[in-house]
């Protein structure tokens, strides 16, 4: 169960344990790298190979799980219908299609870059806030892709990937990707977590803890994009 | 430590960063929970709903750039409890928390997060996902933040504050302050204890060789077999531990256990050394793993995902409505029908444990029926046919009202995970790692369902002891034991090796019984070490001993003086318990134990206590339409209100001002009848409870415009002006002590209504109204006791869910009473976790002490009969076949086999319990009888040692029950039959309904009201003079409208019965030539009493002798006529007409006659009995008769054993055979003399 941690910090949990795994480079290896590696290894999903697939790639547990229960309901269905899971979550519900497209168009998945506010303590984030003069809740909503991208300002698209020493496209591609949904896949939740909305730059800014002035200022950045 | 107890201390740490709790309190919830966000460094922002960073929660913790992000619509005191709740998430727990509003209930719905098993069936329910535990925890911290407990009591009993003041002035949600108050004014707060060093969370769990080998095992499936105190939990934590290292996601373990407490220990346990990772562990029962799966695959059995699962009560209930349409000839209880549904209940819930539905029942029963080749085998066969039918329609009506009940929660996804592949494959990749505990506890079902979640189980992992398995009637058999190497393959075996728990002599005296166990069957030898090896001291003192008396009545006295003899050697009352064979037991022991001054930690039946009652007796004054709670009421401390007071007001709530009497009123009970018939009342009746508030000038209750209760009698807004007479009528006739208290009760009551929930009733009667609570800080273990029983109580009223007819009160009591006659109010005994450190002896049932331990264990009872108990064959036996993995020849009781095996179990636990002292009791005699040693005691190895001239601690004076002062007593010389048959049943329930003529409670069902119908019919014909049919007719439809069940689903049948009863009635006589109605009443003279004997039909046979018939409702089943009363009446006939004169008693039921036919010695040992029970009644002694049916069935249930003080008057009767004339005499009208057949 990805319980709750937001993505952006799943990857830095503390305490893992020491793994026996051939892959012990700084980087971890990508979700979609996972993932191929796992639809190239059987045909079908099953408990021990996913048992394995967890123990090389632990920080992937959650969405190794969700992938392999997907991918098998899937190979269960008669064509044309779709598997839903309740359980299975907006960001990993198509892994498989995506994933196996990209197989079969040989794409390559390294495209899919780190997450620009990974490992980012919460004084790196208080700091960021200040510098652009954004509060706790626009940081969180640009780091949990809570916002439409496509209304975000290139200006303060571009002072983002200044301050976190990325690339303006990083910070574009992580902002067009979906929203982090913080409820994990929890077996107990009764109520589906809400749809995966995010919502427009300028209503962010409305909602924002920040003086009517400081609010202007945030959406005039607008005022240079066609 | 009580884990939630922790939880607190970290809340009160927390709080006192911001405030300093010694002077009065004036912040408010919501400054303290912004003051403490602060301090930590957490910005707490205001959301509006729909602010995508919300989520749709009510509030969400988010570490990552330090906020809490919470509703901007909720109100300050929810907001400081949403912001506390995230507050707590952080203190206590690692990750990010997104809270929703059901995360929040769980305080809404449970007093004590620790005793959810008292808060009914459906909150057992809940899983213990960490998840779950952990908002649990956030709960308890949050409200112990805002408002801590002693905060709470201080405001309360020091500043004099009530709850809605004290939410008021702090802005704190009121329920909040109620339970902080609960928990601080009735449970003592526990002193802080010094942690078990081997369980501190901050080290490494230290596992011994083979416990090591076990939780390390893998690649193929393990059954490990732990005995007594060999550390089973600690190995099944240390192998998620050990697979955790390994790598494993926690989110891929699932952890099935037997109880709740177990998971949540697992839960605890893994999460102190596990970090942010342990909330996706799932840990919980098969029931409530099942109702998981139910709930989110739903549509693929037909339920809807907030499906409702009912306990045994509510499935009686169902049944108790469709009891006509079931048509049931052998498990037909026309006297409480609830009692065989319960059997037949019992027998579909065993067919679930083994996965056998409505068909398979059937077939099963069709076979038996088959092969059944005598009388006997037939009927055990037509039996199990019977509850065939019942269980097909049981379960058609679950799935049109898409309910279940705790069987299917095992049976219904088990099935489904085995049809079909998609699911099982789903699971499979989901939990694949499977941890069971308590395997030989397990039923067939459930090992089903492992087998199809862990497919051929090479990450399987369970734990279990064969010979504790003590869960017979749960369906648990230790066949699963055995059959592991069957269901899986490659299955292994491995066992632990030491025992931690007991000395050197108790490991071997126990394991030696093992070696004699059908248990052991198939199992590897228990064979332990002792960790803690020979007891120190003088080897005898550490030897499991055997203390022999004589006399059945001293064994308590044998127990008592070993407790004393413990204490004096310095092992403190609180590590010894008493363990017994039944409930009954535990009863005697208890009672025996505090006669000698040794104080019990022991609740007992909670519906019973004092205590309770008087609160369920306001419940009952505030919606019953008769009032005659107010006996109870009257006797407690602060209203102290005297009988005749009692008298003058329940007079009056009937309309009766002064002397004015009742016109033929008898008892209660027929009054009752009387007024629901059409002929009743033209006076005006009142409510009791607006009585009160005409009496205190209150303005009149809003009961009417909440539900309307077609059941009670709605007596109407009264005007001013009568009520003005009215209260000028009863201040008048009231004395002063009397009017003071009722005064003081309508002040206390003034919130009540009747539309009110019990919950906001009582929690407003005691923490905002009365002074009940404030006059209570007893420090004394009784007052912790009750302390703990109120709260026990509260908890109950909190999750109560009463459905039925009626205000929410009123459906409460009823489900008292049907929980206490069902004996499904069990779970209630268990004592609150604060309340278990007091220094009491502890007692229990040995089932009840599962997975405990004590230093020293007092095991009375070891006569053959007492363990092992006797086999009772249950009503409804498991047809051949049903059970699988048992070989029954023909003819044989399969539970008797599961008996046996069962009741050396059973011993074993009870031995096993002990760290260091053992001490085995018996009587050797039974009245004059000899009884013969448990033949368990012969097994043991070495022999126990016989304790010779064992110390007996003599019982401090015996409280004799009050003489209660009765003026006009002498009346009592002259007796009716049936007042006698009355006072033999219940002599107390007698003094109620017959002297008191105290209105009893009113408790109804289809049945009774179609029972009403026939007694009100025989009323009616003593009045009038040969009725033809036609009039008989009307007036059946006349009383049927007034007082019978209509509109109820099953009217037609019940119409049907009342017709059949009304036409046994009316045919009774026929076949007699008509005989002189005087003579139908004749007298009998006993030793200077008089009883009068009244017949409802008087005739000639066809040999010309009398016969005089009597009337009964039920059927004649085995009925036998020889009670008392059956004495008397052979007696007084024969004196009277001779000795060809007959006595018949009638079952109306079937039409069938019973003739009395005793003996001379027969007779003249009843009338010995009747003359004695003569004597008693005209002294004036009403004790009580305590019985596990007939009680929770009296109208007084709730009101007894209490009486007001003062003297009563006894008024003249109206007379015996009010109804005069007409062969046909029909005046017996109660009813209550109908056999439980």
């Amino acid at each position: 169960m990805n319980n709750g941690e937001p993505t952006s910090n799943k990857h830095s949990q503390s305490g893992t344990p020491e793994i026996s795994s051939e892959d012990t480079s700084l980087e971890d290896t990508s979700l979609d790298d996972v993932f191929q590696e796992f639809l190239l290894a059987v045909d079908t999903p099953d408990a021990s190979t996913l048992e394995a697939m967890v123990a090389k790639y632990p920080e992937h547990a959650a969405d190794l799980t969700e992938f392999a229960v997907e991918w098998a309901m899937q190979d269960m269905l008669p064509p044309g219908e779709d598997f839903v899971d309740d359980a299975a979550e907006a960001p990993v519900s198509s892994a498989v299609a995506k994933a196996m497209d990209r197989l079969h168009e040989g794409l390559d998945a390294q495209a899919e870059q780190a997450d620009p506010f990974r490992k980012r303590s919460a004084a790196d984030l208080k700091n960021l806030a200040a510098a652009l003069g954004l509060d706790k809740t626009l940081v969180a909503k640009l780091r949990d892709r809570r916002i439409e991208a496509s209304s975000i300002p290139r200006r303060l698209t571009a002072a983002l990937a200044e301050q976190l020493e990325v690339t303006f496209d990083a910070v574009r591609r992580h902002l067009e990707g979906p929203p982090v949904l913080s409820v994990g896949a929890s077996f107990k939740a009764k109520g589906k977590p809400e749809a995966a909305g995010k919502e427009s730059f300028a209503q962010a800014v409305e909602r924002a803890q920040l003086t009517d002035d400081d609010k202007q200022r945030l959406l005039d950045l607008s005022s240079d994009d066609g | 430590m009580d884990p939630f107890e922790i939880v607190r201390r970290r809340a009160s740490t927390t709080r006192r960063k911001a405030v300093s709790d010694d002077g009065p309190s004036e912040a408010t919830g919501l400054q303290v929970a912004l003051r403490l966000a602060e301090i930590l460094g957490y910005d707490a922002i205001p959301r509006d709903a729909d602010d995508p960073l919300l989520q749709g929660a009510e509030a969400v913790l988010d570490r990552g750039i330090e906020a809490i992000y919470y509703r901007a619509s909720a109100e300050d005191a929810e907001a400081a409890t949403l912001i506390a709740h995230e507050i707590g998430h952080l203190v206590l727990h690692a990750g990010l928390s997104l809270c929703h509003a059901e995360d929040f209930c769980g305080e809404m719905t449970e007093i004590d997060p620790e005793t959810q098993e008292s808060a009914g069936a459906i909150h057992r329910l809940d899983s213990y996902g960490a998840r779950e535990r952990q908002e649990l925890q956030a709960n308890v911290f949050a409200r112990e933040l805002l408002l801590p407990r002693d905060v709470a009591r201080g405001l309360f009993l020091d500043q004099n504050l009530g709850a809605r003041e004290i939410a008021e002035r702090l802005c704190l949600p009121l329920e909040l302050v109620r339970q902080q108050l609960a928990d601080g004014l009735l449970l003592p707060i526990p002193e802080p204890a010094a942690e078990d060093p081997a369980e501190d969370p901050s080290k490494p769990l230290d596992l011994d060789p083979s416990q090591r080998a076990a939780a390390e095992h893998r690649g193929t499936p393990l059954l490990l077999e732990a005995g007594p105190g060999t550390g089973k939990t600690r190995t099944l934590v240390g192998r998620i531990l050990s697979l955790v290292a390994d790598g494993v996601d926690p989110a891929s373990i699932l952890a099935l256990t037997f109880s709740n407490k177990a998971a949540q220990e697992i839960v605890d346990r893994v999460t102190a050394r596990l970090d942010e990772r342990a909330p996706s562990l799932f840990a919980g029962t098969f029931h409530a793993f099942g109702l998981e799966i139910l709930r989110k695959h739903h549509d693929r059995v037909g339920l809807t995902p907030d499906l409702r699962v009912i306990d045994r009560a509510d499935a009686v209930a169902l049944l108790e409505d469709q009891l006509p349409g079931l048509r049931l000839e052998h498990h037909q209880n026309l006297y409480e029908p609830a009692l065989d549904l319960k059997e037949i209940l019992a027998a579909i819930s065993r067919a679930k444990d083994e996965l056998v539905d409505a068909a398979g029942y059937r077939a099963l029963a069709d076979r038996m029926l088959e092969n059944a080749d005598d009388d006997a085998s037939r009927k055990t066969a037509e039996k199990s046919v019977e509850v065939a039918r019942v269980y097909a329609a049981y379960e058609k009506t679950l799935q049109e009202r898409g309910w279940v009940d705790f069987g299917d929660l095992v049976m219904v996804p088990t099935l489904l995970l085995e049809k079909e592949p998609s699911l099982r494959t789903h699971l499979r990749l989901r939990y694949r790692h499977i941890l069971v505990d308590e395997y030989q506890d397990v039923n067939r079902a459930s090992a089903r369902m492992l087998k199809a979640l862990a497919g051929s189980g090479e990450r399987l992992w369970v734990v279990g002891d064969s010979r504790q398995s003590i869960y017979r009637f749960r369906g648990a058999s230790t066949a699963n034991m055995r059959l592991f190497s069957d269901d899986f393959d490659r299955a292994e075996r491995r066992a632990l090796a030491t025992s931690y728990r007991s000395t050197e002599e108790i490991v071997g005296t126990f394991c030696s019984f093992a070696r004699t166990m059908q248990a052991s069957e198939g199992m590897l030898p228990l064979d332990l070490a002792s960790h803690r090896g020979a007891f120190p001291a003088d080897a005898e003192a550490g030897r499991p001993m055997l203390i022999e008396v004589t006399h059945a009545e001293d064994e308590v006295a044998a127990v008592a003086g070993r407790v004393q003899a413990l204490v004096d050697a310095g092992v403190p009352l609180k590590d010894q318990a008493v363990l017994c064979r039944s409930n009954a037991q535990v009863e005697k022991f208890a009672n025996g134990l505090a006669a000698r001054s040794l104080p019990v930690l022991h609740l007992g039946s909670l519906f019973e206590r004092d205590e309770i009652r008087d609160l369920l007796s306001l419940l009952s004054f505030v919606v019953d339409p008769r009032g005659g709670a107010l006996a109870r009421i009257a006797a407690m401390d602060e209203y102290a209100v005297p009988t005749a007071d009692v008298e003058i007001f329940l007079a009056a709530v009937r309309g009766r001002m002064g002397e004015e009497e009742d016109a033929a009123e008898d008892t209660a009970e027929d009054a009752a009848d009387r007024e629901e018939t059409a002929e009743t009342t033209e006076t005006k009746r009142w409510r009791p409870l607006d009585l009160l508030r005409c009496l205190a000038n209150q303005p009149a209750s809003e009961s009417q415009d909440g539900e309307a209760d077609d059941e009670d009698i709605d007596p109407g807004p009264m005007g001013d002006e009568a009520r003005q007479a009215w209260r000028q009528y009863l201040l008048g006739a009231l004395s002063d002590e009397g009017r003071e208290g009722l005064l003081r009760l309508a002040e206390d009551l003034a919130g009540a209504a009747p539309v009110t929930t019990p919950w906001n009733l009582i929690a407003d009667y005691l923490f905002d109204r009365s002074r009940h609570l404030r006059r209570r800080t007893e420090l004394s273990l009784d007052g912790q006791m009750r302390g703990a029983a109120l709260h026990q109580f509260l908890g109950f009223l909190k999750g109560a869910r009463g459905h039925g007819r009626g205000f929410p009160a009123k459906r409460l009591l009823d489900r008292v009473r049907r929980l206490v006659l069902l004996g499904e109010e069990r779970d209630l005994r268990h004592l609150p976790a604060a309340a278990l450190h007091l220094d009491a002896v502890r007692l229990m049932t040995l089932h009840g002490s599962k997975g405990l331990e004590f230093e020293a264990v007092h095991l009375p009872s070891m006569s053959n009969g007492g363990l092992p108990s006797r086999f009772r064959s249950a009503r409804c036996p498991p047809p051949h076949g049903l059970i699988a993995g048992l070989e029954v020849n023909e003819g044989e009781d399969p539970d008797r086999l599961l008996h046996d095996a069962e009741e050396e179990c059973l011993f074993f636990v009870a031995m096993s319990r002990a760290r260091t002292h053992l001490a085995l009791f018996r009587a050797t005699t039974a009245g004059r009888v000899r009884r013969k040693p448990s033949p368990f005691l012969a097994a043991l190895r070495p022999e126990p040692y016989r304790l010779a001239d064992p110390v007996l601690m003599p019982a401090g004076r015996k409280a004799t029950s009050r003489r209660l002062e009765i003026v006009g007593r002498e009346q009592l010389r002259r007796a009716r039959a049936r007042d006698l048959a009355a006072y033999e049943r219940c002599p107390r329930q007698f003094f109620y309904s017959r002297i008191l003529r105290l209105p009893g409670q009113r408790r109804d069902s289809a049945y009774q009201d179609t029972r009403r119908c026939l007694y009100a019919l025989m009323r009616w014909l003593r009045g009038v003079e040969q009725p033809d049919a036609a009039q008989v007719a009307t007036r059946c439809d006349e009383i049927w409208r007034a007082t019978g069940p209509v509109g109820h689903a099953f009217e037609r049948q019940y119409r049907e019965l009342f017709g059949s009863l009304v036409e046994h009635l009316l045919v009774a006589g026929e076949d007699l030539t008509a005989g002189d109605p005087d003579e139908a009443s004749v007298s009998l003279e006993l030793n200077g009493h008089e009883v009068e004997l009244q017949a409802d039909w008087i005739g000639h046979g066809a040999e010309g002798g009398h016969v005089l018939r009597i009337a009964r409702a039920g059927r004649k089943g085995s009925f036998k006529a020889d009670q008392i009363i059956h004495g008397l009446w052979q007696q007084a006939v024969e004196e009277r007409f001779g000795a060809t004169a007959r006595v018949e008693v009638v079952h109306l039921a079937d039409g069938a006659r019973t003739p009395v036919t005793l003996s001379r010695r027969q007779i003249t040992t009843r009338l010995d009995k009747g003359s004695r029970l003569l004597a008693d009644l005209a002294e004036g002694r009403f004790p009580t008769a305590p019985d596990s049916i007939k009680c929770p069935r009296c109208p007084y249930f709730f009101f007894c054993p209490t009486v007001p003080s003062g003297p009563v008057t006894l008024r003249p009767e109206s007379g015996p055979g009010t109804g005069p004339n007409g062969s046909t005499q029909v005046g017996k009208k109660d009813g209550g003399e109908d056999g439980n057949d």
